[in-house]
């Protein structure tokens, strides 16, 4: 049974749009990409699964619970870090630890100074003083300190210099890999694919697209890019799942679906100067989703 | 039900607030300790030059604030005084509005809602940590009425028990000022409307009560007024525990409080 599990998750606010039958499911040891741009419903949903908000219909479970009537029982196993980090001014990672341990009623002092250690952090600043990015670790090493079970991060990496994302990075896969599950969002494509086994993106509170890298990018085909010698042949004589995008002088711009053999052998009989076939990357297929979006929405329907 | 840490957390971020609003009271008590005693003969002599000063001491204190004298009326003032009344009000409103409203304002919600508690949990928190701030607030204003009675003659020193008696009246007339202000602030995501509704509804219980006193076609709806059941003169001047005093101000607290709790519980929670 999956870790984390969302169905068919509605919320509305009013007649303003918040998420439509989103569902997820995240097993343990896994690292959850979830992808989409500001407003899309990343938060939304986060907070669904966190309690905050009640779903118009449909369900949030974690561990087998439900996130709304079993809100409290699940936080005991849930580090949740929101995307922007308020905390009170006074709170030092000091008296946080102590607080938030007094709180969980668990001794968070030990794990949380490793924590501070690995994110550079000095536990005796205010949060009164702390940069943004200082106030996201002192968040990470609170959300972390108990060694949640299921570790639910909202664009947790959006403070943090190239050195610590890095370090955050590695503390989750090893996470994932000591039989932990990560709920990742982000709109920063790079880090999920750095980091994510499986990824969803969302798109107008719609989940689109919801599987592995490796599948997606499978299912998306290959970016193929022709410099052709001399005059190209007729774009008609390609083999079946061949799919031209643009022509850029004696340049191809083209998709092609399937295995890559048929493509190959057609190419091997042509005058050709240079060509590239290369699985896309997590970027591209993102940019597709929402090329989709806008030219469905130029053609005057809502995908 | 009851969560320590919760609990130190609200005590932590409403200690600074009951300290400042505590010593001011300290300091006001104990001034007017000293003064009222002192000055009355001179206030007695404005009132009758003035009657319809008369008329507003009676709208504030209750009948026969003309005929009290002494410690009575000195002790009566003072706990009925516009600024000591201000200041309990306050605290009440500073502290109540702080959950969920201030919390959502502050952005600061979900990280304490990301906890493993209900939000029955946090509501009891922040209420006993009110309690014990107003028990705080009202202990210093004793201090500060005791250590100013220190320097008038001992017949116009208060009674501890009477006064003891007037401040659990005000403390209850608090906690009815505090319970509506929690239900406002579950009703809001601004602590700054929550305490506008807070003020506005104490202002206008306030003034119910004065024009109640001095105008016949407010009497009958004075009852509608918290300060209806705050009377520090007849107490004073004897009458004892005024219980059913007590009763309606504790019980409209509570009720408030109660709803405040169940708004609290089913309600989105979102930072702004």
């Amino acid at each position: 049974m999956p870790l984390i599990e969302v169905q068919a998750l509605t919320k509305h606010y009013g007649s303003r749009r918040g998420i439509d039958r989103v569902s997820l499911a995240i097993d343990t040891g896994q690292v959850f990409g979830f992808l989409g741009p500001n407003g899309a419903g990343k938060t939304t949903t986060i907070r669904a699964l966190m309690g905050l908000l009640r779903p118009s219909a449909g369900s949030a479970r974690i561990a087998g619970l439900d996130c709304w009537s079993h809100s409290r029982r699940i936080k005991e196993d849930v580090g949740y870090l929101p995307s922007d980090v308020r905390m009170p001014p006074w709170l030092t990672g000091e008296t946080g630890l102590s607080l938030f341990g007094s709180i969980r009623r668990r001794d968070l002092r030990a794990h949380g100074r490793d924590l501070a250690a690995l994110f550079d952090l000095d536990l005796r600043v205010p949060v009164r003083r702390m940069s943004r990015g200082m106030r996201q670790k002192l968040g990470l090493v609170l959300t972390l300190a108990h060694r949640p079970r299921a570790i639910i991060l909202d664009e947790p990496t959006s403070a943090l210099d190239p050195l610590m994302q890095d370090r955050l990075k590695g503390y989750l896969r090893d996470a994932a890999r000591a039989g932990r599950c990560v709920f990742f969002s982000s709109h920063t494509i790079a880090e999920v694919e750095a980091i994510c086994d499986r990824v969803a993106v969302i798109r107008e509170g719609r989940i689109v697209a919801n599987d592995t890298i490796d599948a997606l990018k499978q299912a998306a085909g290959h970016d193929v890019v022709i410099h052709w010698r001399g005059a190209p042949p007729h774009p008609g004589d390609a083999p079946p799942g061949f799919e031209l995008a643009s022509i850029d002088a004696a340049t191809w711009h083209a998709r092609w679906i399937g295995d890559v053999g048929p493509l190959v052998a057609w190419l091997a009989g042509q005058e050709i100067d240079d060509l590239t076939i290369a699985r896309p990357d997590l970027e591209s297929l993102f940019r597709g989703y929402y090329a989709a979006e806008r030219d469905g929405a130029s053609n005057g329907g809502a995908s | 039900m009851i969560n320590v840490g919760l609990i130190r957390r609200a005590l932590r971020e409403t200690w600074g607030t009951t300290l400042l609003l505590g010593g001011v009271l300290f300091a006001f008590a104990g001034v007017l300790a000293i003064a009222l005693p002192r000055f009355q003969r001179q206030v007695e002599e404005k009132l009758q030059a003035m009657p319809f000063l008369q008329v507003m001491r009676e709208a504030m204190l209750g009948e026969g604030a003309g005929t009290a004298r002494g410690a009575e009326i000195a002790v009566s003032i003072a706990w009925a005084h516009p600024a000591i009344l201000s200041l309990i009000a306050a605290h009440a409103i500073i502290c109540c509005t702080r959950v969920p409203a201030a919390e959502v304002e502050r952005g600061s919600i979900d990280i304490l809602m990301g906890l493993p508690i209900s939000r029955w949990q946090l509501h009891l928190a922040e209420g006993l940590a009110w309690i014990g701030g107003i028990l705080a607030m009202l202990a210093l204003g004793i201090g500060g009425s005791w250590v100013g009675s220190r320097f008038v003659e001992p017949s116009l020193r208060p009674d501890p028990w009477t006064l003891l008696i007037v401040v659990a009246n005000l403390g209850s007339l608090a906690g009815a000022v505090a319970g509506c202000a929690t239900l406002f602030s579950t009703l809001s995501d601004r602590r700054g409307r929550a305490a506008m509704a807070g003020v506005v509804l104490t202002l206008g219980w306030l003034v119910l009560n004065y024009l109640a006193g001095i105008w016949e076609p407010a009497q009958s709806v004075r009852w509608l007024s918290a300060f209806d059941y705050y009377r520090p003169l007849e107490i004073v001047t004897g009458k004892g525990w005024p219980l059913a005093n007590l009763a309606v101000l504790l019980g409209t607290g509570l009720v408030a409080w109660v709803v405040a709790g169940v708004v609290f519980s089913r309600r989105a929670l979102a930072s702004l």
